[in-house]
């Protein structure tokens, strides 16, 4: 039997935050290591509107076994299409809901996060780093970045701006900026997978990092790592599985260890010293023997989250794990994760609720 | 408080108007030419990416700046061509203009560069350091942060409210606005202003869109003036076609703008989704309200032919 898999991008495929070409590559890397066993067909430019139903509803009338969604903003009517076509498998990124046949997928990216973070609080001289944030909703990302950066330099501070949204140019240089007027000498966090931001910070002669695909070559003096994302190992386990008829829906969570996410070599000019700890804490998270989420934790309303001596996994008994994940997993991504490390300078963060966007526990 | 309103917002708030200004100054000139401009939007695209592919082939940000006003004059004339030449309905072509600007700009990156939707970066527009101001204290950090074209816009601004409102030639525009038929008679050439008006306002708001590529960023991202040629038209309007008010709320939208760039990080039971929007919903609110309706020019989107 041949799957017949559907991807289907919310933006262009060469889209300059890259984050669609991420699934774009696993589909190729997919579509070469199985061969026969699949078909693949790529649909770029789907709006999280009623065409967007339609197309979905279409793929699936259309015999599609599976669909892989790079958006959970497909996630309200995934759900009733999935129950219109009960034989088209759906496969959500980052999504919410689980169904018979619809799934969600993820990426650790607090471990990728943490290690730019090393790299970031080694490399500061002023001891201020700058983040850039795009709309609050990467709390994993900021804090895992902040707990690396902490690792590396635990007197560093870190300076915010909020551009509001995940595409702003002007907005995030004139961000880029403030930070550097604040003396902030490395400028980090999601918002890097933008080249405006790489750009300004190194026209600002403050070191960075890049995120989703390689372009260290933007900036080669000035970028410190990469963040990267690969899916194929999810796409082929996926596709075999179907194939093989063992498909059942999961919450997915794929860590530096199954070769999901990456990082790229620390840049030549990082002294040899904290590359080899960035290095190192990669290694060990890789192998599962780095537990980011170590206390003592407090965020920066002067509470604790996690004590000395006990990891998150050990305070948040509350959580109830969703089906085939930690509690930590579960609890990552939700909004009940709403702090931000004591690092963070300025007042206690605030996030705005996202409407139908949680995740469903239980 | 400090860490919110302190002189990094001015600086920031400066940047952001650059733009909206230049684009206003635009539709300023082009509807009180009796011309409704809501192209302004495309023109700035047009303006953002020309400059920095002249830039990008050059190496040079002034010469990428004079082409982008280069390519605005051109779609300026296209424009006039559609509404005065041949009396194409003014908010459909306008409309064109915008669909054309963003989807071609939009498809000659990866024609040019090989890659979708960004461009590499280029020469800028530097920052200059004002000799004297840049050394008074407190403000002077002000003064070593912006670029020629903030001061630019300013500039532009008093030369273009100059023309509009002291010179017979200003008149002439303003009256080609409110009564063509009457400029007319006395011998005002209606239909030849109305086209500079248009070649000025297509360059004047690419140089805005130019301003968002080539000063703040150096590089082009597509679609990214993110409807401030709009936010412009709504100053425009907001300001009553008058210069100076529709600066003020330029610089009132960039405040607010870059306010909420450190909103965040205050305790703050907004949802940040409505500050992003604020600037907006001011627009809108300042349109539903404030503006009066005798505030148009009297003959704005009428297209004139002599009878």
């Amino acid at each position: 039997m041949t799957v017949r898999a559907a991807f289907v991008y919310r933006t262009d495929i060469d889209d300059p935050h890259c984050w669609a070409q991420t699934f774009e590559e696993g589909r190729i890397r997919l579509q070469e290591r199985l061969g026969d066993v699949v078909r693949t067909t790529a649909h770029e430019r789907v709006g999280e509107d009623e065409a967007g139903r339609d197309l979905l509803a279409r793929l699936a009338d259309d015999g599609a076994d599976i669909v892989f969604l790079g958006s959970k903003g497909y996630q309200p009517f995934v759900l009733e299409i999935a129950a219109d076509f009960p034989d088209t498998r759906f496969d959500i990124c980052q999504g919410m809901r689980l169904a018979p046949n619809v799934s969600s997928f993820r990426e650790a990216v607090e471990e990728i996060a943490y290690v730019s973070g090393i790299l970031a609080g080694g490399m500061t001289r002023s001891g201020l780093i700058g983040v850039p944030v795009a709309t609050g909703h990467e709390v994993v990302y900021l804090n895992a970045f902040a707990l690396g950066i902490r690792a590396a330099n635990p007197e560093a501070r870190i300076h915010t701006r909020t551009v509001g949204s995940w595409m702003a140019p002007e907005r995030e240089a004139a961000a880029v900026h403030e930070l550097a007027d604040l003396g902030c000498d490395v400028i980090g966090g999601a918002l890097t997978e933008n080249d405006t931001v790489v750009l300004t910070a190194a026209a600002r002669s403050c070191y960075t990092t890049v995120r989703n695909s390689d372009r260290r070559h933007l900036a080669p003096d000035h970028v410190l790592v990469g963040n990267l994302v690969d899916w194929t190992p999810h796409y082929v386990a996926t596709v075999e599985a179907v194939a093989a008829g063992t498909w059942r829906p999961s919450w997915r969570y794929y860590h530096a260890g199954d070769g999901v996410v990456f990082n790229t070599e620390p840049a030549d000019f990082v002294p040899e010293a904290l590359a080899l700890q960035a290095r190192r804490a990669a290694e060990a998270i890789r192998a599962g023997r780095l537990d980011l989420w170590r206390g003592p934790i407090r965020n920066n309303r002067g509470e604790e989250v996690v004590p000395e001596g006990r990891t998150l996994a050990d305070v948040l008994t509350e959580v109830e794990p969703l089906p085939g994940l930690t509690a930590v997993e579960t609890y990552l991504p939700t909004d009940a994760h709403d702090w931000l490390l004591d690092s963070y300078l300025g007042a206690p963060f605030h996030r705005p609720p996202r409407l139908d966007m949680r995740i469903k526990t239980g | 408080m400090s860490d919110v309103l302190n002189l990094a917002w001015v600086v920031s708030a400066i940047t952001l108007a650059t733009p909206l200004i230049l684009a206003m100054l635009g539709g300023l000139i082009s509807e009180r030419s009796g011309v409704i401009n809501i192209g302004l939007e495309g023109q700035m695209l047009v303006g953002a990416f020309t400059g920095v592919l002249v830039s990008y082939l050059t190496g040079s940000a002034v010469l990428g700046l004079a082409a982008a006003v280069g390519a605005g004059v051109l779609c300026g004339l296209v424009f006039a061509a559609l509404t005065i030449g041949i009396h194409a309905d003014q908010i459909v072509a306008a409309t064109a203009v915008n669909l054309v600007g963003a989807g071609l700009t939009a498809a000659l990156v990866p024609i040019v560069w090989g890659v979708d939707g960004i461009s590499p970066e280029v020469a800028r527009i530097p920052a200059v350091s004002v000799p004297g101001l840049s050394s008074l204290p407190i403000l002077g950090d002000v003064f070593t942060k912006l670029t020629v074209l903030d001061y630019a816009a300013f500039g532009l601004a008093v030369a273009v409210w100059w023309l509009l409102f002291r010179t017979h030639l200003g008149l002439q525009l303003r009256a080609c606005g409110e009564s063509p038929e009457a400029a007319d008679t006395a011998g005002v050439p209606v239909r030849r202003l109305r086209v500079v008006a248009q070649l000025c306002a297509g360059g004047l708001a690419a140089l805005g869109g130019a301003s968002l590529s080539l000063a703040t960023i150096g590089l082009f991202v597509a679609s990214m003036s993110q409807g401030r040629g709009f936010l412009a038209l709504a100053a425009l309007l907001f300001g009553k076609w008058r210069v100076w008010p529709a600066v003020a709320v330029c610089l009132l939208f960039s405040l607010v703008d870059a306010l909420q760039l450190r909103l965040q990080i205050i305790e703050s039971a907004i949802p940040h989704e409505l500050l992003i929007a604020l600037p907006y919903l001011l627009a809108v609110l300042a349109l539903a309200t404030f503006v009066g309706r005798a505030a148009a020019p009297a003959a704005i989107g009428r297209p004139f032919t002599r009878r």
